[in-house]
């Protein structure tokens, strides 16, 4: 890893108190800071509060991205941007003019912002950047005046029944996070994603597939008015091949390779790439011929990238705090689709996992048992020093992650701000007396017979939505409505294993039931682990006027035992209406 | 709200094209491609029980280079290129297809728009391995629309307008050798700085941007009767835009762009940074200028204002389907052959047209997207309404195309504008049409009549549920008192109905302007142009503009950095 922790000042200093140490003097950051300043001192509309709080966020983002289909290119991009997000809080930590939501259409202040953010030039002008800084700030300021007399008209008629602050308190830090820039080689990435898609051209059981090859370096320049400041630079590589086909009756297959790498020499050479791409169109060619799954209640393992996957999209989202916020105006509540409130918050303290299993966010942790992680950060998006966070101790939940936006029960930042929401970092799931891959699948056995059935079944792969051939981008015109239950993607692959060890492979399958209590009944793990590094995408506020509906993505990596087996997990086959078959052959293939 | 309003906007996206010399007819691998793709698929689905009984492809290449500033910094400097595919397949025949509109259900919108991406190298077997996929998922789609259709047909009453769902039309062969673009980006990013560093010298512009954008577009289209078409269109443009604020919280932006089949086409930095400087006049003097009430009485329209009010009023009403589609206005469905306008008016869409009075129109095209060749169509003619804008959809007495079926790619199509050209036969002096605004206002006792200068764009609304007018807003407004003294204004938008609008159009003058433009409606945004010439209006009715409700900043714009400033603060 490249990364080095160039300084870390922690200090109790007054508002802008200039620390005694070189900072970095670039055009941007003296923009940025000359603004702040000026704003800090003299920014008030007539006679109204001041802000207490700015923050200028600025992200840098430099990528390319190639992608093709059957040899061919789809598409070969560069792109460059650079957005400022502005913070402004008006009232003080107890009470400001965030989480609440008024009902207001339209981007906000003079320059037109969505979502609080602002595109500047990439160019390094002081005066044009000063000028971008100051008209964010301005119109960020008005809008939290107006949100905070919204919301102390609302709270007007509301009893409060909790107080809960609105913004913590944190030491201020001066922090640098700086790797050096992978190299983004478009043309290399063109070459690999031809060659390696063309690979599909062999397998005539493949009805549609893709192939991406992306980089991006990413910088964040951050600065508040309490002092904390940071330079985060950060890069990702990444290599995934989606294929999909359809059975002889119809039902749609889908499977993908994803690989993430911190710079190029980090990834898989072709060969290795071209041999799970190989792997992948074999085990989809299987699975076109094996037999759908039955309804089934009973034994099953988790393993491998299915184990990791499980925890990954069932289990981490409770350990992520959320706050529901206020509204002036309950009849519009339904145009911003919250959250249900996360039922974990209830539980600190409460077992959520069987007690021989623990789960810490490691941000700090950039290899485990060595395997690199690709998760970690040294700062998080608030200016908030990266810390471990142990989550669940011995099967008991202890905290959950959270950012300065404060919850119920939780008081502090776990430095977990990633973009514009809270994110997971590395999460490990630890486990103790763990036993041996054998060992499982005789309890597994065992089980099978105690239930009085003849199979059980263990799934090895997952799916995951943020891999999908669908090329529909996000409908401008829709909105996910957020108040679900939290799904974990149907298992790709699954076998049913008879007591007599033979195994078979069945399809489409369906998860029924798979919730956040469904972990507490894990019967057993192993002691091997198994790795996953997997995009999240960070959201804030999921409004469809906010403009940050789409959030950002960031990575994650997971850390789980590599078996672990339940009791009963209902598996069933796919309801509703199924596609036909293609009417014709694929033109190259014949048939 | 249960129907979506069919609101369609002219916005100031200008752009300008041109078809490239026609070249050797070489089909190029990827009309191969589609062409054998498509008779396989016919073939093989000929002998499934509800086959298509027509078929075709259409693949839009783009290729755009764009280069942005914003006060004399740079903000972007991109190129792209992609390639898109866009499938007609349709069953049951001519007369009763899959496409017909179901009465009672909400148009669902994956029908008129797709997003498919196709190989950009030309990679015969990848290419066909992509339209093979989605051509099965569209039939599929297709017999499952056709059945509802039918249904529909039987349970609702009689349609007004018993026409067919799709005409019979020529086969077409046509192949123009493909365009290129050759940009010298780095004099481009200099250039786009250069416009807009002189805006900062006014603390009060707040956003002050130019643009420089190429972009070549290659449509290649196949169809199962036979049709066969390559175009190739370069456009280039130069798009500045600033805005202000006046003391009330009111946007007052300025607008100005330049379209061009050629980089030689657009003005030289002299002419721009001229024109820059009058826009920062502008801009102050709008800030200062009175704001008008609600007002009634006559108007004097420039060329450009007077081509997006028909576009509005008139254009937007003669797309063809929307004579057929029952929660249509339908405003001119029976006024074929009855006058709409004084006898000296003519109004014509002419796609074949590229440039007039030494202006290039962005409306031109050698064929539509359904492989129509384009033909100029008189719509009005000495006043007389004669025809409306056809797309491939039927309306009654129209039984075919008149190669105005358009579309932006991954749309549907449906009959659009293309090169809306007003004439007039009795063109007078803009000083006569002056003294016929100061006499109408004279005998109506009014104290002041308008002139609309400049406008940045309209939209109009065309459908039943919601009240049938229109809205062009404009820039520079001017009062001309009787004494024919100008005055600039500012916050008024020209609003009225159709009908109402047109039959107040009294005269026309002598100076024709070119508004070039991009028209947004259900089938996407197209590149069209409006010409005319200045018209009288003998009444115009202007409302309040929305106002932002957003004061001024509240500190003054930062005061520029001084070299001494640049190198201090190394240590905080």
């Amino acid at each position: 890893m490249h990364r080095k922790m160039l300084f870390h000042a922690v200090m109790a200093a007054a508002l802008l108190a200039a620390p005694k140490i070189r900072a970095e003097n670039t055009v941007l950051q003296r923009a940025l800071r000359d603004e702040l300043a000026r704003s800090m001192k003299e920014l008030q509309l007539e006679d109204l509060e001041r802000p207490y709080f700015i923050s200028y966020h600025v992200h840098e983002l430099n990528s390319r991205s190639s992608s093709a289909t059957f040899g061919s290119l789809l598409r070969s991009q560069k792109s460059r941007s650079r957005t400022l997000t502005v913070e402004v809080r008006v009232g003080d930590y107890a009470l400001d003019n965030t989480n609440f939501r008024a009902f207001a259409f339209g981007g906000t202040g003079v320059v037109r912002m969505r979502g609080g953010s602002v595109g500047l030039t990439l160019e390094d002008s002081y005066n044009e950047l000063r000028r971008k800084i100051w008209l964010a700030t301005d119109g960020a300021y008005k809008k939290a005046l107006e949100n905070l007399a919204k919301k102390r008209a609302a709270l007007q008629n509301k009893t409060r029944t909790e107080e809960i602050p609105d913004f913590s308190r944190e030491a201020p830090a001066i922090e640098a996070d700086e790797m050096a820039p992978a190299e983004l080689d478009l043309d290399a990435m063109d070459r690999r994603a031809r060659r390696l898609s063309a690979l599909f051209r062999e397998m005539p059981d493949i009805y549609s597939s893709r192939v991406r090859c992306s980089g991006s370096n990413r910088t964040v320049h951050y600065i508040n008015s309490e002092g904390s400041s940071f330079i985060r630079t950060s890069s990702i590589l990444a290599f995934t091949a989606v294929a999909g086909t359809q059975a002889a009756d119809g039902m749609p297959l889908q499977d993908y390779v994803a690989v993430y790498a911190r710079s190029a020499d980090g990834l898989p050479d072709d060969k290795e790439l071209a041999a799970r791409i190989g792997a992948l169109g074999e085990r989809l060619r299987k699975l076109r011929l094996a037999p759908v799954v039955e309804r089934f209640t009973g034994p099953v393992i988790f393993s491998g990238q299915a184990a990791t996957e499980l925890f990954n999209q069932g289990f981490v989202p409770y350990l992520l705090s959320n706050r529901r916020a206020l509204t002036d105006n309950p009849e519009y509540a339904r145009f911003y689709p919250q959250k249900k409130e996360n039922p974990f918050m209830d539980r600190i303290g409460v077992r959520v996992l069987p007690e021989f299993l623990s789960v810490r966010a490691a941000p700090l942790t950039d290899v485990y048992r060595k395997h690199p992680l690709l998760g970690g950060y040294r700062v998080d998006d608030e200016g908030v020093p990266a810390r471990q966070t142990r989550l669940v101790s011995k099967g008991v939940l202890e905290t959950l992650l959270t950012t300065r936006t404060p919850v119920r029960g939780i008081e502090r930042s776990t430095g977990s701000r990633r973009g514009p929401g809270v994110g997971p970092s590395n999460i490990l799931v630890e486990q103790e007396r763990g036993m041996s891959e054998e060992q499982i699948r005789k309890e597994f056995f065992k089980l099978i017979k105690r239930q009085k059935k003849e199979y059980g079944y263990v799934v090895t792969h997952v799916a995951n939505p943020l891999y999908t051939l669908s090329e529909a981008r996000d409908a401008y015109y829709l909105y996910e409505p957020s108040d679900e239950e939290i799904k974990v993607g149907n298992p790709i692959y699954v076998y049913r294993i008879y007591l007599n060890g033979r195994k078979e492979l069945v399809r489409n399958a369906q998860f029924a039931g798979i919730g956040a209590y469904t972990f507490k009944d894990i019967v057993q793990v192993s002691r091997t682990y198994a790795f996953n590094t997997v995009p999240f995408r960070s959201m804030d506020d999921p409004s469809p006027f906010s403009g940050t509906l789409r959030g950002r993505q960031v990575l994650t990596s997971i850390v789980t035992p590599r078996m672990v087996l339940f009791e009963d997990i209902t598996l069933k086959p796919p309801s509703g209406e199924i596609p036909r078959a293609p009417v014709s052959p694929h033109p190259f293939f014949g048939g | 709200m249960r129907t979506i309003p069919r609101m369609i906007c002219l916005w100031l996206f200008f752009t300008a094209f041109t078809a490239a010399g026609i070249g050797a007819e070489t089909a190029s691998p990827l009309l191969q491609a589609m062409r054998e793709e498509m008779s396989r698929s016919i073939d093989l689905l000929k002998r499934q029980p509800v086959p298509p009984y027509f078929l075709s492809y259409e693949i839009t290449e783009t290729h755009l280079i764009r280069v942005g500033a914003s006060f004399g910094a740079l903000s972007y400097n991109n190129e792209r290129r992609n390639r898109m595919l866009d499938i007609d397949l349709r069953v049951g025949d001519y007369a009763l297809d899959n496409t017909h509109p179901v009465r009672g259900s909400l148009t669902n919108w994956s029908d008129r728009f797709s997003r498919i991406n196709i190989p950009i190298e030309d990679d015969v077997d990848a290419v066909r391995s992509v339209l093979w996929y989605h051509t099965d998922r569209k039939y599929k789609r297709a017999l499952e629309q056709f059945t509802t259709v039918k249904t529909n047909v039987q349970v609702k009453v009689e349609e007004e307008d018993q026409s067919d769902d799709f005409s019979r039309e020529p086969v077409e062969q046509y192949v123009e050798e493909p365009a290129f673009l050759a940009v010298p980006r780095d004099e481009w990013v200099d250039r786009v700085k250069k416009y807009t560093a002189p805006f900062a010298k006014d603390g009060n512009i707040y956003d002050a941007s130019a643009s420089l954008l190429a972009t070549v577009s290659t449509r290649q289209y196949v169809n199962s009767e036979g049709s066969e078409i390559q175009t190739s269109q370069v456009r280039y443009r130069l798009f500045i835009y600033a805005f202000t604020k006046a003391d009330d919280g009111m946007e007052l932006p300025r607008y100005e762009s330049f379209s061009a089949f050629s980089p030689e086409g657009l003005p030289g930095d002299d002419e721009v940074l001229a024109l820059v400087d009058r826009m920062i006049a502008d801009l102050q003097a709008l800030r200062d200028a009175p704001v008008v009430a609600p007002y009634e009485g006559p108007a004097i329209l420039s060329g450009r204002a007077s081509g997006v009010l028909f576009h509005e009023i008139f254009g937007h009403r003669i797309e063809g389907h929307r004579q057929k589609r029952e929660e249509e206005g339908q405003t001119f469905k029976k006024k074929v052959g009855e006058r709409v306008l004084p006898e000296s008016f003519s109004v014509i869409f002419d796609p074949t047209r590229k440039s007039i009075a030494g202006k290039d129109l962005v409306g031109a095209y050698a064929y539509d997207n359904q492989g129509v060749k384009a033909r100029s169509v008189a719509v009005v003619e000495n006043g007389i309404f004669r025809r409306f804008l056809m797309s491939r959809s039927p309306i009654e007495n129209f039984p075919n195309s008149n190669g105005h079926g358009r579309k932006q790619a991954g749309y549907a199509p449906v009959a659009r504008q293309s090169n809306l050209v007003v004439e007039t036969s009795e063109p007078l002096s803009r000083d006569r049409l002056k003294e016929m605004l100061i006499e109408q206002c004279r005998n109506e006792g009014k104290e002041f009549g308008l002139y609309f200068e400049d406008i940045q764009g309209g939209f109009t609304i065309t459908g039943r549920t919601i009240p049938n007018a229109f809205n062009v807003l404009p820039i520079m407004v001017y009062r001309i008192y009787a004494d024919g003294r100008e005055e600039l204004v500012r916050g008024v938008d020209l609003i009225g109905t159709p009908l109402t609008a047109f039959s107040r159009i009294a005269a026309a003058d002598d100076r024709i302007g070119v508004f070039n433009g991009t028209c947004g409606a259900e089938s996407g945004g197209v590149p069209v142009a409006a010409v005319s010439p200045g018209i009288f209006i003998s009444q115009i009715e202007v409302q309040k503009k929305t106002k932002s409700q957003e004061r001024r900043p509240i500190l003054d714009a930062p005061s520029p950095e001084t070299d001494e400033e640049k190198t201090k603060g190394d240590l905080l």
